[in-house]
C-alpha cells in the first residue's frame, strides 16, 4: 500500500509512549500498534480526529502518500 | 483437555465407523438372500464389487456427519468465523463428493452389468445420488460463503 503512517515520529517529537496516547484517545493499544506498525486496512475518521487532537498535529504529519514505485 | 477431547472424538468416530460397517454387512447379508432371484440369474459376481462402492460411500457419509459434528463444537466457541471452519466445511464438501461419486459408480457399474434389469432399485440409487449431490453443492456453497465472511472479517479487524 502506498499510505505511510508515521505515528512513531510523531509520538518521538512529541516524546510520548504509545500507551499514552492510547490512555489518551481511549483506543486499544493493540489497534493504535496495528495502526503504528502499517498492517492497518482503513482508519475511522473518529479516530484519526482522536489521535490528532491527542498529538497536536494534522492528518499529514501522521499519513503520508508514498507512491508504490518509491515504496 | 483438548488432546483428551480429540481423542475421545476419534474413539467414537471409530465406534460408529465399526458399528456402521458391520451393520451395513448385516443389511447387505440380508439383502443376498432377499435379491435370489438376481444371484440365479448369474449377477451374483456383482456382490463384492458393489459392496466396496457401498462401504466407500458409507466413509464419506461417515466423514461428513464427524465433520458437521465437530463443527456444531466449534460453533459455540465465539470464534467460529475462521479459517478452520471453512477448512471443516470444504473437507465435508469433499467427502460429500466422494460419497456422490461412489454412489454414481455403484449404479453405473449395476446399469453396465444389468442393463435394464437393474428396475426399480437402480432408479432409487440415482435418486439417492441426486441428493447427495444437491448436499454436496449446499455444503460447498456454505464454504465458499464463510471464506469470504472470513476474509470480511480480517478486514474489519484491520481497520482501526
Amino acid at each position: 500500500m502506498a499510505i505511510i503512517v508515521n505515528l512513531d515520529v510523531v509520538l518521538a517529537q512529541r516524546k510520548m509512549q504509545l500507551s499514552e496516547l492510547s490512555d489518551a484517545v481511549g483506543i486499544n493499544i493493540n489497534n493504535l500498534s496495528i495502526l503504528k506498525t502499517g498492517k492497518a486496512r482503513a482508519i475511522r475518521f473518529t479516530t484519526l480526529n482522536a489521535i490528532c487532537e491527542a498529538l497536536d498535529c494534522q492528518p499529514g504529519d501522521i499519513l503520508e502518500y508514498r507512491p508504490d514505485e518509491e515504496a | 483437555m483438548k488432546k483428551l477431547n480429540y481423542i475421545l472424538v476419534l474413539l467414537s468416530l471409530t465406534g460408529a465407523l465399526i458399528v456402521c460397517l458391520s451393520g451395513y454387512y448385516y443389511f447387505y447379508q440380508s439383502s443376498v438372500i432377499m435379491a435370489d432371484d438376481v444371484a440365479k440369474a448369474g449377477f451374483d459376481y456383482m456382490q463384492y464389487p458393489i459392496l466396496t462402492l457401498c462401504y466407500l460411500m458409507l466413509l464419506g457419509f461417515i466423514v461428513t456427519i464427524g465433520t458437521a459434528i465437530r463443527l456444531v463444537y466449534i460453533s459455540q466457541d465465539t470464534k467460529i468465523f475462521s479459517r478452520r471452519t471453512v477448512k471443516h466445511l470444504q473437507l465435508m464438501g469433499h467427502a460429500t463428493l466422494f460419497s456422490f461419486v461412489s454412489c454414481l459408480s455403484i449404479y453405473i457399474y449395476g446399469y453396465s452389468q444389468m442393463g435394464r434389469e437393474v428396475g426399480l432399485v437402480g432408479a432409487q440409487v440415482l435418486l439417492f445420488s441426486a441428493c447427495i449431490f444437491a448436499a454436496m453443492n449446499i455444503i460447498y456453497f456454505l464454504a465458499n460463503l464463510f471464506a469470504r465472511s472470513v476474509a470480511y472479517k480480517e478486514e474489519s479487524d484491520l481497520v482501526v
